[in-house]
């Protein structure tokens, strides 16, 4: 009798140290759940998925959700004289999709897991080394404004895998994002990207 | 004897329970550097720290920790003709003035000043801004292209916890015109200034 209960109290014992010590190791889907957080409180829905025109003004496409500047839609005209250093420093579209400003014009990306136009083949380390120094696929082109990637370069590695785990579980989407344009007028190549459709 | 270790197991399987259910309750400390690292990572300096022209081009001005738009700045003339459905939306000058359908926005001065910044908020005001997306909880609309509807879904801890790192910062008084509407009359803001001509 007196055995068992000594037996009760090891049970207990390697329970409870058990229980301290454990590393908060997170699971699969509080993994995706974060992720989710970070990405709607980060605001990435702003320039990343395309809207729909509603009374309410514009409001992100759940159907689009994080497909990047659609590859249909067109630019709108670019003025002359409006972006100047004593003048304007950027432009939007209506979307929030493209911007143009002293680095040319610039489009939101495809964040979506299909594996040609999306990140369905980058890994978590290139997703992570892209955010850490602005290249794209974590060696390719600038990552170019307004994306605020120096901010989320600090972000920790555990919050930047999340963020990828949550991408993954999106829809894949098919939209060919076009390359951006120099100040110049020329394409600046992108990895996965395709062309613009001219207005 | 048996009493004494029914009495041991019983303390360690409550003592278990509390450490496994207690909440991990945060310092104040550790609630600063969490207000620190989300205002870091959702890039509010982007937009609400004032730039200085270096040889590397315009940089965010340390100095001046997101005290908003400097009042001393004149906007650009807005070129309506290129704004509209089917043209551009949105111009941002470079200090982070916001032309667009709604008129002309400005970046709030967020340090703790009393008259100008955030001095006089209460972390439950500060809250019920970022759900609601009125000033001060309770006044006019935010405005484009501040995304409060994003920074809404934070949670309590992550909200006070900015709002907590906010009030360690030092206070600048800086007052923040009041934005412009669409017709070019001023939307009065509790804590805003006057706008110079250009």
């Amino acid at each position: 009798m007196k055995g068992s209960f000594f037996a009760v109290v090891l049970v207990v014992l390697a329970l409870a140290s058990f229980a301290f010590n454990e590393q908060p190791q997170r699971k699969q889907p509080d993994m995706v759940a974060r992720g989710k957080y970070l990405v709607t409180v980060g605001g990435c829905n702003d320039c990343h998925t395309p809207k729909v025109f509603t009374q309410m003004g514009p409001t992100p496409d759940s159907t689009r959700l994080l497909s990047g500047h659609p590859a249909a839609s067109t630019l709108p005209e670019m003025p002359q004289n409006v972006l100047a250093p004593d003048k304007w420093g950027a432009l939007t579209t209506n979307d929030l999709t493209a911007w143009a400003g002293p680095w040319g014009v610039s489009f939101a990306r495809n964040l979506t897991p299909d594996a040609t136009t999306g990140l369905g083949s980058w890994t978590p380390e290139m997703f992570i080394k892209a955010l850490r120094t602005g290249k794209d696929m974590g060696e390719g082109r600038d990552i170019l404004p307004p994306m605020p990637w120096p901010n989320f370069a600090q972000m920790s590695n555990q919050d930047l895998r999340a963020i990828f785990q949550y991408l993954r579980s999106l829809k894949p989407i098919e939209n060919a994002v076009p390359d951006p344009i120099s100040p110049t007028g020329e394409r600046l190549p992108t990895g996965k990207t395709g062309n613009i459709s001219p207005k | 004897m048996k009493v004494l270790l029914m009495t041991i197991v019983l303390v360690l399987v409550g003592s278990t329970g509390v450490a496994l259910y207690q909440k991990p309750k945060k310092t104040k400390t550790e609630m600063i550097q969490r207000g620190k690292y989300l205002v870091t990572v959702a890039d509010c300096n982007g937009c609400h720290t004032p730039l200085k022209l270096t040889t590397q081009g315009p940089v965010s001005d340390s100095s001046r920790f997101l005290s908003g738009y400097p009042g001393s700045v004149p906007v650009p003339k807005v070129p309506t003709e290129i704004l509209g459905p089917d043209k551009w939306a949105g111009l941002f000058s470079l200090e982070n003035a916001f032309a667009g359908p709604w008129g002309v926005s400005f970046p709030r001065n967020l340090t703790p000043d009393t008259t100008t910044g955030l001095g006089s908020w209460t972390e439950a005001m500060f809250i019920k801004a970022l759900r609601t997306g009125k000033d001060m909880g309770e006044g006019r609309d935010f405005l484009p292209p501040m995304p409060w509807e994003s920074f809404g879904k934070m949670t309590d801890a992550d909200l006070k916890a900015i709002f907590a790192y906010l009030g360690t910062l030092k206070p600048i008084e800086n007052p923040v015109p009041d934005p412009i509407s669409p017709t070019g009359e001023r939307l009065p803001t509790a804590t805003g200034g006057k706008l110079p001509n250009k």
